[in-house]
């Protein structure tokens, strides 16, 4: 199982973190900012990373200021 | 019963009384507005008068919910009539304050009168609770990081310190209040905006250090079971936001993502242009120096907060090097000066602290300064050489410690982009309008956490819904500031009607929302408005500086072209 | 100003044109068809014909005639678990507004989980459904050509917006010859809703030269041709002009939004249970006047378009009252009553002047008003 923001979704081997994000509907070319475990993966990389059962995403996008 | 704190530097004397009964649901902004008010309803305070002279007073308070559970209810409030707008002021800060004012009992403490002496004092509150001013001449015009060294090792680290620096001693318009951090005790969150550190430096304060009391002040409740039941509800709600929340996974920093992708990321003195570099100061960047270099982010500054956005900073060399690094600070040192060295903004963050100044006002200064041919843009060593003389009382130093304006007007500068008299902050008007209107409506002059619009209406840069988001947020955010943290605020909007058990639980009466939303809301608007029309705010002084309305961006060629109607009738209720 | 103008359908347009919808879905390659509509439908012997000319086209057709004005939550899932376990391929819907906004409900759900209120307010990121398919009946919600729906949310009572691409059309088909039977009073209500998304676009904030020139003529056209579809419904040119003028404003505040006179007709629609074309149409006049503060050239336009001129030194409330005045007789002209002889109680209309400043429209209105303002208006449009 993978999650993306807490929603869960079936793990497949050879998914890549791209994959995921189009499944969630991620809005990829906005100013979202992705995290797997933890830890920022940049824009360029999202299909090139392949996830395993359990990984973790969370997909935050920049609203507002401070 | 909460008490308050009566400080008259005049005769040098600390005076504890009971706090207020009618100012008891209020809290923070609410507290300020009304109270100030106040001053004016009973002749204590001429509202004209002069800012800096002796009928002006320093206020500190907590929020309304200060010594609960809730999260964030520990943010801190400085209130005067500000010594850079001339109007009402409300300087809100995360850090320790709030906490160990309120373990200590008070919900306020007030400062009053100019020192007849000549003398520089700080007050200090010691662990059973006993206020007193002590001479500080030693620690005259030493930095803010200098300042809180000295009160660890008089008082150890179970401390609060908001201090001056020198540039608060030495009454530049743009001087902050700087407050240590929880944990840390780095002088890093501050009472920023309005010259408040003038007021504080004019009234011969240093420093106010609050020790953590042996017995803590325990608050009294209407109905315990309902605010609890409420508070444990709306802190797990925030939890739960906050792990998609930018700002706890990686700082405001973050905001630079979404602005400089669409033009709203300040660039050269607000020229509107896009800048292409801006990620070097990104989020991947800034992660990836704070992983090799030893700092962090997901920092609380109070304790039981759940939002934690604030960070430790590392020079290249692993040393500390600042905190409390944010997004302001970077756009307007940055792009709106051409610099991208993010190790160098660092500094003159960490100079900017520690000579306690508003970095908001600093950064738009150094744009306007470099606009106007005094330095080169991008030249960072340039802006960190002026800082210093800003430190030391000389060459441009004065100028610039007074702010974004002064330095426009002694350059002869045509484009200065303030609102009564206030920089506006990293997010370009015509691209955001809402915020602009938010600038140039806001009784707390250009300020962009009293409602920042960015993502609320349709388009950023279009007319749709702009004047509706900024009227909406500024009121929610006028409560917001009266009883919490802004981060917090934002994650806690669906279940916002519970915010009116907690002011039931805590101090009785119906659970009704109207009481946070009318009671501290608009009310407290309206009151911020009463109080600057009597202080001699007309329409004019809300108004965007005219380049705004005249040149295109070049990012998205908008202009502010927002009817002043909307403007004008934006605060009917 | 800098404007844009996004949401387009493309339409197929005259009477007999809802014959083609067979032989143009199976050149589009569907197979079959979520054909969506109300029992009246039926009654009136509209959908039988469409089903029919489908068939002849070996399009497969899976009925839904359970749809119900003011498109409950409940009932629209209850279509989309239908749908979604149907094999169609593209959605039809013949009716008025609830049966496009029931089969833009179903095609919101066919690929993101319910319940559909989650999906209040604008969503950019939903999955995409099936091509939707449009035959209106009315003229008209313009429903066809907007990119939201409206339901109702039984277990909150309470009505909102789903807004997102996956509630755009593929096709609508704009046949008269479906709008004939409908009675003077239907007519006179959904005509009327169409000119008020003409009048308020034209006003409203994201208007753009573009929606201005198409509501420009759909005023034109309203203002000529509604009165003669209410008077003889077997009017043909009527008919067809008014299918027209309803799809022209559908396309003009799809893209340039409406605005207070919506917000008031949500509230007065929601309260006191009366038809939503009238419901705007109570206070339209005064709405109108109101957004002459900002929008004068625009209100100027609303009177040449209805055959008003207005004098050239003219003051924005000049502007205003006159435009008032002529919206109020066009209103009267065409048979709708006003509020008081719709037997709403005033003291408790007068009560749910807040209810409007709560809307989510309100958002969108030219400059902000007060609830009192607001309830002036009533004041003024009550027996009016």
């Amino acid at each position: 199982m993978i999650t993306v923001n807490e929603r869960n979704y079936d793990f497949r081997s050879g998914m890549t973190l791209l994959d995921i994000l189009k499944t969630d509907a991620v809005d990829i070319h906005g100013a979202v900012l992705v995290t797997l475990n933890g830890s920022l993966i940049s824009k360029e990389k999202y299909n090139e990373t392949l996830l395993n059962d359990g990984d973790a995403v969370l997909a935050i996008k920049v609203v507002s200021g401070g | 019963m909460w008490s308050k704190l009566i400080v008259n530097m005049a005769e040098a004397t600390v005076t504890k009384l009971p706090y207020d009964e009618e100012y008891l649901q209020l809290g923070g902004r609410a507290l300020v507005a009304n109270y100030f008010m106040d001053l004016v309803k009973t002749g204590k305070m001429d509202p004209k008068c002069d800012p800096m002279g002796e009928q002006n007073v320093l206020m500190f308070c907590t929020g309304v919910l200060a010594g609960t559970n809730f999260t964030t209810s520990y943010r801190i409030s400085v209130g005067c009539k500000s010594p850079l707008t001339g109007g009402i002021k409300e300087a809100s800060s995360g850090g320790y304050m709030g906490k160990l004012m309120a373990d200590q009992g008070y919900r306020m403490i007030t400062v009053h009168g100019l020192p007849q002496d000549g003398k520089l004092r700080y007050l200090h509150i010691d662990k059973e609770g006993n206020a007193e001013l002590v001479d500080a001449e030693d620690l005259r015009l030493k930095g803010t990081y200098d300042v809180v060294d000295a009160m660890r090792e008089r008082y150890g680290d179970g401390i609060s310190v908001a201090c001056i620096g020198p540039a608060g001693e030495r009454l530049y318009k743009a001087a902050s209040i700087q407050i240590s951090e929880f944990g840390t005790l780095h002088p890093s969150r501050v009472a920023a905006r309005g010259g408040v550190g003038a007021l504080m430096g004019v009234k011969g304060l240093k420093a106010v250090v609050i020790e953590k009391p042996t017995i803590p002040y325990k608050v009294e409740y209407a109905d315990e079971a309902m605010f609890r039941e409420a508070a444990k509800e709306l802190n797990a709600f925030i939890a739960g936001a906050a792990k998609v929340d930018p700002f706890h996974n990686f700082g405001t920093i973050s905001t630079i993502e979404k602005t400089g992708a669409n033009g709203i990321l300040p660039v050269e003195n607000f020229s509107g242009k896009l800048y292409k570099d801006y990620k070097k100061l990104g989020v991947e960047e800034f992660l990836g120096r704070l992983a090799a270099r030893g700092g962090c982010n997901k920092k609380p500054c109070q304790p039981g907060c759940l939002v934690q956005c604030s960070n430790v900073y590392h020079d290249a060399d692993g040393k500390y090097l600042t905190s409390g690094f944010e997004y302001e600070t970077i756009a307007l040192f940055g792009p709106n000066c051409r610099i991208d060295d993010l190790d160098k903004i660092a500094v003159m963050d960490r100079m900017c602290d520690d000579i306690g100044v508003d970095t908001i006002e600093m950064g738009t200064a150094c744009g306007v300064a470099m606009d106007a041919g005094k330095l080169e843009w991008g030249d960072a060593d340039g802006v960190i050489a002026m800082l210093e003389e800003m430190r030391q009382g000389v060459g441009f130093g004065p100028t610039l410690g007074d702010g974004c304006e002064a330095v426009g007007l002694a350059l002869g500068a045509k484009r200065i982009p303030t609102v009564k008299h206030q920089a506006i902050s990293g997010y370009d008007p015509r691209n955001t309008k809402g915020t602009g209107i938010t600038y140039a409506t806001c009784p707390q002059g250009a300020d962009h956490t009293a409602a920042l619009t960015m993502g609320r209406a349709f388009d950023d840069a279009g007319r749709t819904a702009q004047a509706y988001a900024s009227n909406k947020l500024q009121v929610a955010i006028c409560f917001s500031d009266s009883m919490m943290c802004l981060f917090a605020f934002s994650n806690v909007v669906p279940k916002m009607h519970l915010l009116a058990n907690l002011m039931s639980g805590l101090y009785g009466g119906p659970v009704d929302i109207t009481r946070v939303t009318i009671g501290l809301g608009v009310k407290t608007l309206l009151t911020e408005r009463a109080f600057n029309k009597l202080a001699g705010f007309t329409d004019e002084d809300d108004k965007l500086p005219e380049f705004f309305l005249t040149e295109r961006s070049a990012a998205t060629g908008a202009v502010f072209d927002i009817n002043p109607v909307e403007m004008e009738v934006l605060f009917d209720f | 100003m800098i404007t844009s103008y996004e949401c387009f359908v493309p339409p197929i347009m005259g009477f007999g044109s809802s014959k083609r919808i067979g032989i143009t879905l199976r050149a589009k390659g569907y197979k079959k068809a979520f054909v969506i509509y109300d029992k009246g439908m039926k009654d009136f012997g509209i959908a039988d014909p469409i089903i029919e000319n489908l068939d002849m086209a070996n399009i497969e057709a899976v009925c839904f005639d359970g749809v119900l004005p003011d498109p409950p939550d409940e009932m629209v899932e209850a279509a989309a678990g239908i749908a979604r376990n149907s094999g169609c391929d593209v959605i039809v819907a013949i009716g008025g507004g609830s049966s496009m906004d029931t089969a833009k409900g179903v095609n919101v759900l066919i690929n993101n989980p319910p319940p559909i209120k989650q999906y209040f307010g604008v969503q950019k990121n939903l999955r995409p459904g099936l091509p939707m398919v449009f035959v209106p009946t009315t003229s008209g919600t313009g429903s066809e050509t907007t990119n939201m729906c409206v339901i109702s949310c039984v277990s909150e009572g309470k009505k909102d917006s789903v807004v997102s691409p996956v509630c755009v059309g593929t096709l609508a088909f704009l046949d008269p010859e479906l709008t004939m039977g409908l009675p003077p009073k239907p007519t006179a209500m959904t005509g009327i809703d169409a000119f008020a998304h003409a009048v308020e676009s034209i006003t409203g904030a994201q208007a753009n030269p573009l929606s201005d020139a198409l509501a420009r003529d759909a005023i034109r056209t309203i203002n000529k041709w509604l009165p003669r579809a209410v008077d003889n419904g077997k009017d043909q040119v009527a008919r067809e002009k008014m299918m027209e003028a309803s799809f022209f404003a559908g396309m003009a505040f799809t893209n340039a939004l409406v605005h207070l006179g919506h917000s008031i007709g949500h509230s007065i629609g929601a309260t006191f249970h009366v038809p939503h074309g009238l419901a705007c149409a109570f206070c339209l006049p005064e709405v109108i006047e109101y957004t002459a503060r900002t929008e004068s050239e625009k209100v100027v336009m609303i009177c040449e378009a209805m055959g008003v001129t207005v004098p050239e030194n003219a003051t924005w409330q000049e502007i205003g009252a006159l435009a008032k005045d002529t919206i109020r007789a066009f209103i009267k002209r065409i048979g709708l009553p006003n509020m008081e002889e719709s037997g709403i109680p005033l003291e408790a209309l007068l009560k749910i002047a807040p209810m409007v400043t709560a809307d989510t429209g309100f958002a969108l209105i030219p400059y902000r008003i007060t609830a009192a303002r607001v309830a002036e208006m009533f004041r003024s449009a009550y027996s009016a």
